[in-house]
């Protein structure tokens, strides 16, 4: 369901709820609480633990604050600001109290392994692409191939001197454009 | 507790609730605050004979729309700050350009009105402590119910709500305290309007941040 879609249905729910009408507030709570164990849990990864419990408290504040609803207003709006406040207060309780004793281990670091610089080679690649073919071609062939630069000055026709300079010049170039795309990104 | 449980607890609990409970609850701890403070004023000194002489002078007037205008301004923003996901919006203006207004009268009559030193000499012998107390003493009951009332609702910011209902407080503490108030220069009134509406602002503000969260 598109998040347009969701306040009518929302709100409409959320109304019988207020006239008293259990099984449509029933309704409602359910789909509320999916979407904010969503929202919380996008927010919180770091603590799991923690985003049932503010997924429920929310829903408490909810009901318990549920004559500060105005009917003519988007219901998704009041339920939001009130996600946001009781997340933002539980960050701040945490900071407050977590910081202070910060001491994960140091080989946490190695707990998991990402395999991700398969992703980020492929925007060296395009780089590359750009760089004239004298400075290119010994890249390649020493640096990502891993061949000798007398290979490499085999394998390419080219001098090892030529070679050595193409590959100086070639990253050199590389560095300067990875540093122009990292200025445009900001 | 599953989540779930929560919910079917919760919806068991279904009971009609009525749409207009914050502008109820707010109104009554007004009414209720605006009471207090004026038998409050009424029992400490006896109201001043002299009201309707003061109505005949023009500033009596600007000085009541202009908070009359804070006072219903006030209101309004509170109304929004109360409900989770309400924009305030323009109503902002409506507290900023009489509260200025009142300011820069202030000010006026601090550099210009009389002489520095005479200013002093009025804050100082006119009985300063009816005024400053009164008005204090007299904001002080609406404060309080106004407090009480955000605590029964959702102030998503709890600070900036209790600084308005500090605005709000002080409005109606010097509206007030003017029925008693002794003193007849408008500089010394319009200094001790602005400062008390401010005391009264940061004494919400301190409050607010303390008790209203939810």
């Amino acid at each position: 369901m598109r998040a347009s879609d969701v306040e009518p249905v929302l709100h409409r729910l959320f109304l019988r709820g207020l006239e008293g009408d259990a099984a449509a507030y029933h309704d409602f709570l359910r789909r509320v609480a999916s979407y904010l164990r969503a929202f919380i849990g996008r927010r919180l990864s770091f603590w799991t633990d923690d985003i049932e419990d503010l997924v429920q408290e929310c829903l408490l504040a909810m009901h318990l604050q549920r004559h500060t609803f105005q009917i003519e207003h988007p219901v998704t709006s009041w339920v939001g600001a009130i996600a946001r406040y009781k997340l933002i207060d539980l960050l701040r309780a945490k900071s407050a109290r977590e910081m202070r004793n910060v001491c994960f281990d140091e080989l946490e670091i190695f707990a998991e392994s990402l395999e991700a610089a398969h992703e980020a080679r492929r925007d060296v690649q395009v780089l590359l692409d750009t760089l004239p073919e004298r400075h290119r071609l010994p890249i390649v062939l020493v640096k990502l191939d891993g061949l000798s630069i007398a290979e490499a000055a085999r394998h390419s026709g080219m001098s090892e001197s030529a070679v050595k300079i193409g590959i100086h010049r070639g990253l050199r170039a590389l560095v300067a454009k990875v540093k122009g795309v990292t200025h445009e990104d900001r | 507790m599953k989540t779930d449980d929560l919910v079917a607890l919760l919806a068991d609990r279904a009971t009609p609730v009525s749409p207009h409970a914050t502008s109820r609850r707010l109104t009554a701890a007004l009414l209720a605050g605006g009471m207090a403070s004026l038998f409050l004023i009424a029992a400490v000194s006896d109201v001043h004979g002299d009201l309707l002489r003061r109505m005949s002078w023009p500033g009596f007037w600007i000085r009541f729309a202009l908070v009359c205008m804070l006072g219903a301004a006030g209101f309004l923003v509170m109304h929004r700050l109360a409900r989770p996901g309400a924009k305030v919006g323009a109503a902002w203006w409506g507290l900023v350009l009489p509260g200025a207004a009142i300011w820069l009268a202030a000010i006026n009559c601090w550099m210009y009105a009389m002489p520095r030193e005479q200013l002093w000499q009025a804050l100082a012998d006119d009985d300063w402590q009816t005024c400053a107390v009164g008005i204090l003493m007299a904001s002080l009951p609406v404060l309080a119910a106004e407090l009480l009332a955000l605590r029964t609702l959702a102030p998503t910011r709890p600070a900036l709500s209790g600084a308005v209902a500090g605005i709000l407080a002080g409005v109606l503490g010097i509206s007030a305290h003017a029925l008693n108030c002794p003193e007849l220069s408008p500089a010394v009134v319009a200094v001790w309007d602005a400062s008390g509406i401010v005391v009264s602002m940061v004494l919400g503000m301190l409050l607010g941040a303390r008790f209203l969260r939810w």
